[in-house]
Formats: C-alpha cells, structure tokens, sequence
C-alpha cells in the first residue's frame, strides 16, 4: 500500500496506463463530444464564480463570513478542475491527478459542509436587502425627528420663561439659556465652562453644594434632586434674589448631567409676604369687628328679647331671654311663628298693620300683649327691623323686645286707680251737690222760718207797746224795745246770712265795668242823707275791670261801707281808693284812716260770723267780709287786708284782666 | 161752713202770723168777711169743695207758700188752673225771698208777691195797703 501511494505521487502526471478516453469503450464523436463539451463549460463556469465571488469581496468592506466565501470559492475551483480533467481525460488520461483533484474537492465539500451548517443560523438571522431598506429609511426618518425634536428642546431652552442651566458632574455649566442670562446677567459665552457656585450660588451655600456634588457622585444620593426649593441666588452685579430651584439629573452620551430650572420669586415672595401681612391685618380687624359684633349680641342677648323670622314669619332663632319670658323652650319656638304667643288681646288691624308695615321694609314699633306657655301674659315694648336683600325685600326679620310687663301692670293699676279716684270724685260731686241742695233748702227754711218767729215777737211787743202802753211803766217799756231791737237785729242777722249762701250758688256774668263810675255812685248812695261826719275822699283813677256787675257792687258796698264806718269818729276821716298791678292782677283797694285792726288777727277779718269789735261800738253782723272773699275768690281774684289799730286799715281785692291769658305783667 | 159772702180768703198755717194779719185787717175794718184756713188742703175743700164751685167767691184770697198737706204754689195753681177761679186775686204772703219761688207764682199768674218785713211798722203798714187796695180800690171783673 505505501508503495501504491509513493507510486501513485511518482507518476501522478503520468497518462501512460490507460488508453485516452477516446479509446476506452466506444464513444460515438457527438456522444464524447457533448461530454467534453459539457465538463467543459462546467470548468469554465466553475472556474469564472470564483472571480466574481473575490472581485465581490475586493469591493464590499463590510463583508461577513469571509472564510466561507474563500471556502465557497476553492469548493467551485476544485469542483471546476474535476470537470477540466474530465474533459482531458479523451486525450491525456491522467487519472491520479484527477484523483487526487477530487478527493481535494471532497475535501473542500465537507469543509463547506460544515461551516455552511456552523453559519446557515447566522445566515438566516441576516436582513434581507429589502429589510434593510426598510430599516434605513426608518432611521432616516428618525434622524430628521431626531433633528425636529433637538430643535425642539432647543427651542424651548432658549425660551424657557425660566433660567434652565445644565451642569456636569464636576459642576461646570454646560447649557446656559437666555432666561439665565438675562436673570443673572452672564451671558452664556460667559457662563459655559465655568463652575456653576461661581456664578450665582451665594459664599454660604457654595460650601453645600459642593458637598451635595460630591456626595452625589459618590453614592448617587441626593438631598434635592427632583424637589422644588426655594433659596437665594446672587446675580453677577452681586445683587441677591429669591428663587425656586428643582433640578433633574439627566445622562448624555454616557454622561451624568444635571439640568436646573430657575425662577425669580423676589417679587413673588414680596407679594407673598404683602399678601401674608394684608391677609394678617385683614383676619384681625374680621376678629376685632367679630368680637364687637358678638359683644353687641351678648349685650343684646342681655337686655332684650331677641327672635329671628324668616320672611314667612317662622322664627328662625330666639334668645335665652325669648325662651325665659315665653316659658316655651327653643325646640318648641323654632320653626314656629308668632301665633304661638298670640294672646288675641290685639285685633286683627293692629297685627294686619304690624305686617304691612314690615312687609314694605320699614320698622315696626309697638307695644304688644303675648301668651306664655303656661297660659300667662306679658307685655313687651316690641321693636321689629327687617333685613332686605340686594332688591329691597325683607328677607328676615329681628325683632327685639323688652318686658314691659311691670310697667303695664302699674299704668293698669294706675288706670284703676285713676278711674276709682274718678268715680269717687263722681259720688264726692253728687254728694256735694245734694249738700248743696240741703243747703239751699236749709237757707230756704231759715228765711222763712225763723224769720215768721221773729216778725211774731216784733209784732206782739209793738201790740204791747201800742195798746198796752198805759199800763207798762217805764221799765217794761225799756224790756219791750230791747225784746223789738234784738229782734230786729236777729232779722238782718238772717237776711246776711241768706245773701251769703245766695251768692255761693249765684252765676257771676263776666262783663267790663266803669270802676270809677260805679264806685261813685257806691259813694253817693252811702253817704246820701249821712251829714254827720266829714270825710275827705281821695279817688285816684281807676283802671275799668272784668267781671259781674251785681256782685262786684255789692264789694265796692262792702268796702266802703266798712271803711265809713270804722273811720267815724275820725277828724276829718280820710278815705283812699286807688289800683294797681299785682301778680299779674288788677287790684283795688279802700283804705281809711279809722281805727283799724291788728294784724294777727288779719286771716280771722274774712271768715264768716267773725269780729274784731263789739256790736255796740259799731254794728255788723260779720258776714260782709266773708261774702266779699266769696265773690272775689269765684271771680278767680283774692282779698287781703292789712291794718294798724288807730291808725287805719287797707281793704284790697284784685280780680284777673279780661282775656285769658293777657295779665299785667 | 159760712155761706155769708166772703171777702178775704187767708190760708196761713201759721197762728201768729194769722193773728197779726187778722188784727191789722180788722183795724181798718176789712176782715168782716174774712175766713182763715190753716193749710192748703182746707183751703181747696173751701174753694173746690163738693158743688162749691162757682158759688160765692172771696174777693182775695191771701196765701202763704209754706204750708203743711198742700202748700201755697199749689193751691195757687188750681186756682189759676180753673176757669172759675182764674180771676180771684190772689196775694201770696210769705217769709220766702228766695228767687225760685217768685218766678214760679208770677209764672202760674199770681196777682201780688208779698215778703213779710220782720219790722212791725213795715208789716202792718204792708197788710193795710194790701187790704185797702184789693179790696177797695181795685175792681174786680162783674
């Protein structure tokens, strides 16, 4: 066998142990022909893929596989040169070169084989051209948003409203936008590159920072990133500002960046701070008008009684002092109305008007009888005021009452009284008036009956004295005319009392007198045939008065009467009548030089049956005076005297001037 | 009852007041035919008394008001009521000075209102004039 494989490579090109093909069996020339030709063109095939495969591989550089397609190549070579020997083999039959060219192109085979099965996975897995197309016009389109979006954030950085700042992992600025700049007067020229803390990160917080940096490049912790902060920044002019921070850490092609956003709060946290001290001053004066407003509802709650209506009349709200008078508790008032303290002591008008009046928005005020639970009542002084909306309508109503129920109970009592009084004043008058009438009756009974007694004494001593005469010696004489002088006087005593009582009872007609005139003809008619005396009268003018002719005489005759009388005697007697103007009256007085009277016992001079002297010095029955003080007092004027024993006397009366009203002053 | 023919007629329940008339009358001789009744009651029986009516009349008739039964005004009144006796004169006579009643006889028409003075002289003197005038000079309806 060695021998073989020695002979075998010795004569390896050696064609002289077989005859060429031609020879062997019997080969028609179309049949050998077609043969050759055929393993010809196999040959030529084979050998030209090669080519194409390397001159291929010369030009991709991206080339996978490239052992195979060496591989793939020598398998088609070998394949190709088994066909070329084939082909030669009619002429030159070197079959150990063929041999020894296929077992090489078996090798190879196998060899493809099996990196063929070690790739085809590979193979599969690789896009195909069409794929590819696909993908790239994807990318592409990609690229172009990519662009579109780059720009974008560019965009948007350069007009960010806030300062964006981007800074590496070192702290330097990387980005710087506009905002950044114009908020901290670098410019991005100016920032870019540089450390951020020296820049706008105030001295006290740079040693933070830094610490912050470092501990986060270290543990990948951070006490701020992600939050939204608020500190102070410095500008490059070095002026300080308020501002809120938020950092986000970002990576850029493998690197850590951090991208700030700022803004300036200065004006922010000024207004904050203005908003902070309004919203203060505002919350104190709301507690300040809130403690007022509930002192006012304390001291109300206090003092009155308070209920709220809605405008239906449904009580809304009562206080203590509502629940206290009214007996009833708050449950039972609320979501009543007023009915339930109605006591029907008012009519319907009065409760129609109350409403009418609240109903038109004004205040209602009155005094208002209630019922308490208990079926008692009360008074309350009521003062209704109703709260109108933005149209003017009420749209509640507060009343505020006080008790006043005391005071009711007193003006009730006081009524009661005050028609008692009246009507015993009533029975007082009619008891009056029938004392009066006894009166009258008694006057009546006096004039008529005493005086028939005393006309019968008068009359049978003057019989006496008459017919008898011869028989009665002077003494019985002397009885019988002190019997007829004391009857006599007794007559006039009656006859005085009886105008005294008549002028009680007698009207007095108002008219104006001629004073002067009438107190002369007073004069003329008391002095006419009464020689026996001189008497000096000093008539002053006298002013006319107002009042009753008859009556006013009847004075004048009094006065002067008396002051002829107690001045007889006197040498000459001087008689004074003179007015003027007292207490807004008008008075007259008579005074005389006679003989007076003493002045204590002045008050005793006008009271009836009352005299300062004995009959037998002068004569009088003591009632003028009393007649004069009731006339003068019924004409509403007053008397008074004034006196000194034995030098005279003044007698005066005033009367009121004519119109009501219109007195001297 | 006395049918002679009658002058005075006196109706006065007081005695002495009657007394003191009569007397004066009868001093100037004109109480002849004088009768005195003591109240009102009597003095109507004398003049309205049964069937008297209309018989002989007194020329006066002299009354006082104050009276038991039946007092002067109404014997006043039925007098000056009856046609028959409206025209007798009538005097009334009395203490009274009180207003009320004046007015009421002169209303009922009364002939004379007569106060009795208290004073002797003025009572005697008012009587004879009284007497002398009805019953002399005046002249009565025939």
């Amino acid at each position: 066998m060695g021998r073989d494989i020695i002979d075998f490579f010795q004569k390896l090109l050696d064609s002289s142990d077989w005859p060429p093909r031609w020879h062997c069996g019997k080969w028609t020339d179309f049949h050998g022909w077609l043969y050759i030709i055929s393993d010809l063109l196999v040959w030529s095939a084979y050998f030209s893929i090669p080519l194409i495969i390397i001159r291929y591989i010369s030009r991709r550089q991206d080339i996978r596989f490239i052992r195979l397609y060496f591989l793939f190549a020598a398998f088609i070579l070998a394949c190709g040169a088994t066909h070329f020997l084939d082909a030669i083999a009619f002429w030159l039959p070197v079959y150990r070169l063929n041999a020894l060219t296929r077992l090489i192109t078996g090798i190879l085979s196998w060899t493809t084989v099996f990196y063929l099965v070690k790739y085809l996975p590979l193979a599969f897995s690789l896009k195909s051209s069409k794929e590819l197309e696909i993908e790239i016009e994807q990318r592409k389109k990609a690229e172009v948003l990519s662009r579109e979006s780059e720009r974008q954030v560019q965009d948007l950085f350069d007009a960010a409203p806030d300062a964006v700042i981007v800074i590496n992992e070192e702290g330097y600025v990387v980005k710087w936008n506009p905002k950044a700049a114009s908020l901290f007067g670098w410019t991005a020229e100016e920032a870019v590159g540089q450390p951020l803390s020296g820049l706008i990160i105030p001295e006290r917080y740079r040693a933070a920072h830094q610490h912050g940096m470092v501990r986060h490049a270290r543990t990948g912790r951070s006490d701020i990133l992600g939050k939204a902060l608020e500190l102070q920044a410095c500008a490059k002019d070095g002026r300080e500002m308020d501002i809120a921070l938020s950092i986000s850490p970002t990576f850029t092609n493998g690197t850590r960046l951090f991208v700030g956003f700022i803004r300036d709060i200065t004006w922010q946290k000024k207004s904050q701070e203005e908003i902070r001290k309004l919203n203060t001053d505002l919350e104190q004066r709301v507690l300040e008008r809130l403690r007022e407003v509930s002192d006012y509802k304390f001291a109300l709650d206090e003092s009155a009684i308070v209920a709220i209506t809605d405008q239906k009349g449904i009580i809304t709200h009562v206080n203590d002092n509502f629940c206290k008078i009214s007996k009833y508790s708050r449950d039972e008032l609320m979501g009543q109305d007023h009915r339930i303290i109605n006591s029907g002591y008012h009519s319907k008008t009065v409760i129609r008007d109350l409403w009418v009046t609240i109903a038109h928005g004004e205040i209602w005020r009155g005094e208002l009888k209630n019922r308490a639970k208990d079926g008692s009542y009360y008074w309350v002084d009521t003062t209704i005021v109703p709260f109108l909306n933005e149209s003017g309508k009420p749209y509640q109503y507060v009343a505020i009452r006080a008790d006043i129920t005391h005071r009711k109970k007193v003006e009730e009592e006081f009524h009661k009284l005050n028609e008692e009084l009246e009507d015993r004043v009533d029975l007082r008058t009619i008891q009056l008036e029938s004392a009066k009438k006894e009166m009258e009756s008694f006057a009546y009974s006096v004039s008529h009956d005493l005086r028939a007694p005393l006309r019968a004494i008068v009359g049978f001593t003057s019989i006496l004295e008459e017919e008898y005469s011869s028989k009665l010696d002077d003494e019985a004489r002397r009885v019988t005319s002190v019997i007829k002088k004391n009857t006599l006087k007794m007559g006039h005593l009656i006859d005085d009392l009886l105008a005294f009582s008549r002028a009680g009872k007698q009207e007095i007609v108002k008219t104006t007198i001629d004073t002067e005139k009438m107190v002369r003809e007073v004069i003329n008619e008391l002095t006419a045939g009464n020689s026996t005396n001189h008497i000096e009268w000093v008539l002053h003018p006298l002013a006319s008065a107002y009042g009753d002719i008859h009556t006013i005489r009847q004075v004048w005759v009094n006065f002067i009467s008396n002051a002829i009388k107690y001045s007889r005697g006197q040498e000459p007697a001087r008689i004074e009548i003179d007015h003027f103007i007292q207490d807004g009256q008008l008075a007259f007085c008579v005074k005389d030089n006679g003989v007076g009277f003493n002045n204590k016992y002045r008050d005793k001079l006008f009271r009836v049956f009352q005299r300062l002297h004995n009959p037998e010095e002068f004569e009088g029955t003591g009632v003028g005076l009393a007649l004069v003080e009731k006339i003068i007092s019924k004409h509403g004027g007053r008397v008074w005297a004034d006196g000194e024993p034995g030098k005279g006397a003044q007698f005066c009366f005033s009367l009121p001037t004519g119109r009501d009203g219109d007195q001297y002053i | 009852m006395n049918q002679d023919p009658v002058d005075i007629l006196l109706v006065e329940d007081n005695i002495d007041d009657a007394e003191l008339t009569i007397r004066e009358l009868r001093k100037h001789r004109l109480a002849n035919n004088l009768v005195h009744l003591k109240d009102g009651e009597e003095a109507l029986t004398f003049l309205f008394g049964s069937g008297k009516v209309g018989g002989t009349l007194p020329k006066l008739v002299l009354l006082d008001i104050q009276m038991p039964k039946v007092n002067g005004i109404e014997v006043l009144q039925q007098i000056k009521s009856n046609e028959l006796t409206r025209a007798t004169p009538v005097v009334i006579l009395t203490s009274s000075k009180e207003d009320p009643d004046i007015r009421r006889c002169y209303g009922l028409g009364v002939n004379s209102y007569i106060v009795k003075p208290v004073n002797f002289e003025q009572f005697t003197e008012a009587i004879r004039n009284l007497g002398l005038y009805w019953l002399i000079l005046n002249q009565p309806p025939t």
